[in-house]
């Protein structure tokens, strides 16, 4: 009985996103007064029996306009003027200090940003910064022979990336300047290609050497690794990479370590957790 | 009985002037949110060939003191009846505001406050293009808060004292620029929006530094120090 009667009270949750706002009206017309008197019957019943006023054209829930101070994705650039749902653009937006208010003076603050020599960086997509994002947190082999004679392509690194759940268009990919050829001593060794998405956005992307025909033998494959090859501190082919190879292998680390430590304290969440591939 | 040629002056006259004007601006007519005023101010009665004001009488509202402590935009309770069907005669009911908690983010004070806000607070917070404007721009009686009065009085002596973002002078000089209209001195901002119990209390320390301490206080002070501290009888 106690539940259905507070079910009953309990408006349509329709209700809230339109007007939590109670207007009231009564729903008897006012009695004239005769010239200057005062209302005498006011507190009767009849005149404190009240009705809602509906809602009206304005105040109905509206987007609101925000200036972006700063990359958001999926929204924009900084000094975009975006309109947004009125409480992400209030709770997600503006209290964290990532848009302000459209108003005058911000507007002003928009147009004048090539003057104060503020850089806007836009990418091609919605998903672009994220996958570069990404890409640089990853590893990815190229299993080649150690045997017979090659020089590096882009369908080589095409067929890699795509064994390895990456499909990546063969226009996409730019190889490293140098040619890179088979007895180079290059097997355990990191090179740095990238990948352009949409034809614009670039993205880093860390490849390693690995030696074909070690790999595939059955001597190998039974063999009890302790940790992965990808942990590995790397070293650059070409000296010109060593150092951000190093940044980007330090980033991964991070990541890895975190997922361990969640692990670690949380426990086995599903058997996918034991493929420690699936760890990035 | 009072001492001869002093005049008794309340205590309301013995403020400082400009809290007396706050005081004064506290009981102007506040702006109606729970009700509408009329359409039409003037209506023509066509049998009687005359012109009639037409009645205007707002929805008496029961003020709430939690609305004290949040920020309502002047949403109060409202006591009163409801029709049900025709016929069926009315059904007493209460409607109260809906309020939930919020942080919203005083560029001023550079700060995040969780604050109880209503639906329509947040919309007057919009129109007015920031938590900042809205607390320095409302009229002081509309704001029907304690709390939003005392986080505009923080907000003006920060300002009067320039005291806001002590490690960074690019910033501070931006947000004096900004809110440059609002900047009162500091001897007013002290006593802006003070609930009227906190400014008598200040009022009273006030007179009671200005006169002094009693000769009464004097003496006894000076007849302890001199137990604590004898001074030995001279040699004759």
């Amino acid at each position: 009985m106690f539940a259905a009667s507070v079910l009953r009270r309990v408006a349509s949750p329709n209700c809230y996103h339109v007007r939590t706002l109670i207007v009231l009206k009564r729903s008897h017309p006012l009695r004239q007064p005769q010239v200057g008197e005062a209302h005498k019957n006011l507190q009767t019943k009849r005149m404190r029996t009240y009705e809602l006023v509906p809602l009206t054209e304005e105040e109905k829930p509206k987007t609101i306009k925000v200036v972006l101070k700063e990359l958001v994705e999926g929204y924009g650039a900084v000094g975009d003027v975006i309109e947004v749902p009125r409480n992400f653009g209030r709770f997600e937006l503006i209290v964290p200090g990532r848009a302000s208010y459209a108003s005058p003076e911000a507007l002003k603050w928009a147009e004048t940003l090539q003057e104060r020599g503020i850089e806007v960086v836009r990418f091609t997509s919605k998903t672009s910064p994220g996958t570069i994002r990404y890409l640089r947190s990853r590893v990815y082999a190229l299993i080649m022979s150690e045997k017979n004679p090659w020089t590096l392509e882009v369908w080589h690194v095409r067929s890699h990336l795509r064994s390895q759940g990456l499909v990546v268009p063969e226009e996409a990919i730019v190889l490293p300047d140098k040619p890179i050829n088979h007895n180079d001593g290059v097997f355990g060794k990191d090179i740095i290609i990238t990948i352009k998405i949409n034809g614009k956005d670039e993205a880093r992307c860390r490849l390693r050497f690995r030696p074909a025909e070690e790999l595939l033998s059955p001597a190998t494959q039974l063999q009890e690794v302790e940790q992965p090859w990808y942990i590995d501190t790397p070293t650059a082919l070409f000296e010109s990479q060593a150092a951000e190879i190093n940044q980007m292998h330090d980033e991964v680390m991070a990541i890895f370590q975190k997922r361990i430590e969640a692990i670690r304290s949380e426990g086995l969440r599903s058997i996918a957790d034991l493929n420690v591939r699936a760890i990035f | 009985m009072a001492t001869m040629g002093t005049k008794f002056r309340p205590i309301t006259e013995r403020f400082p002037k400009c809290y007396q004007q706050f005081l004064a601006d506290m009981r102007r007519p506040r702006a109606r949110v729970m009700c509408r005023p009329p359409a039409e101010k003037l209506r023509y009665d066509a049998s009687q060939h005359l012109v009639f004001k037409v009645p205007d009488a707002r929805i008496p509202t029961i003020f709430l003191p939690e609305s004290q402590r949040g920020l309502w935009g002047g949403e109060e309770a409202v006591k009163g009846f409801r029709l049900r069907k025709k016929g069926r005669g009315t059904v007493p009911t209460l409607w109260v505001p809906y309020v939930t908690k919020n942080v919203l983010y005083s560029e001023i004070l550079d700060k995040h406050f969780q604050i109880e806000t209503t639906d329509h607070a947040l919309r007057l917070i919009d129109e007015s293009f920031g938590f900042d404007n809205y607390i320095l721009k409302t009229p002081v009686q509309d704001l029907n808060s304690q709390m939003a009065l005392d986080i505009r009085r923080k907000m003006l002596l920060a300002m009067a004292r320039r005291e806001i973002y002590p490690d960074n002078p690019e910033r501070r000089k931006e947000i004096l620029e900004k809110y440059a209209e609002f900047i009162i001195p500091e001897e007013e901002a002290e006593w802006f929006g003070l609930h009227i119990r906190e400014a008598t209390w200040k009022l009273l320390e006030q007179e009671q530094k200005a006169k002094g301490t009693p000769m009464k206080a004097q003496l006894r002070a000076k007849f302890i120090e001199s137990l604590k501290n004898p001074t030995p009888p001279a040699e004759s």
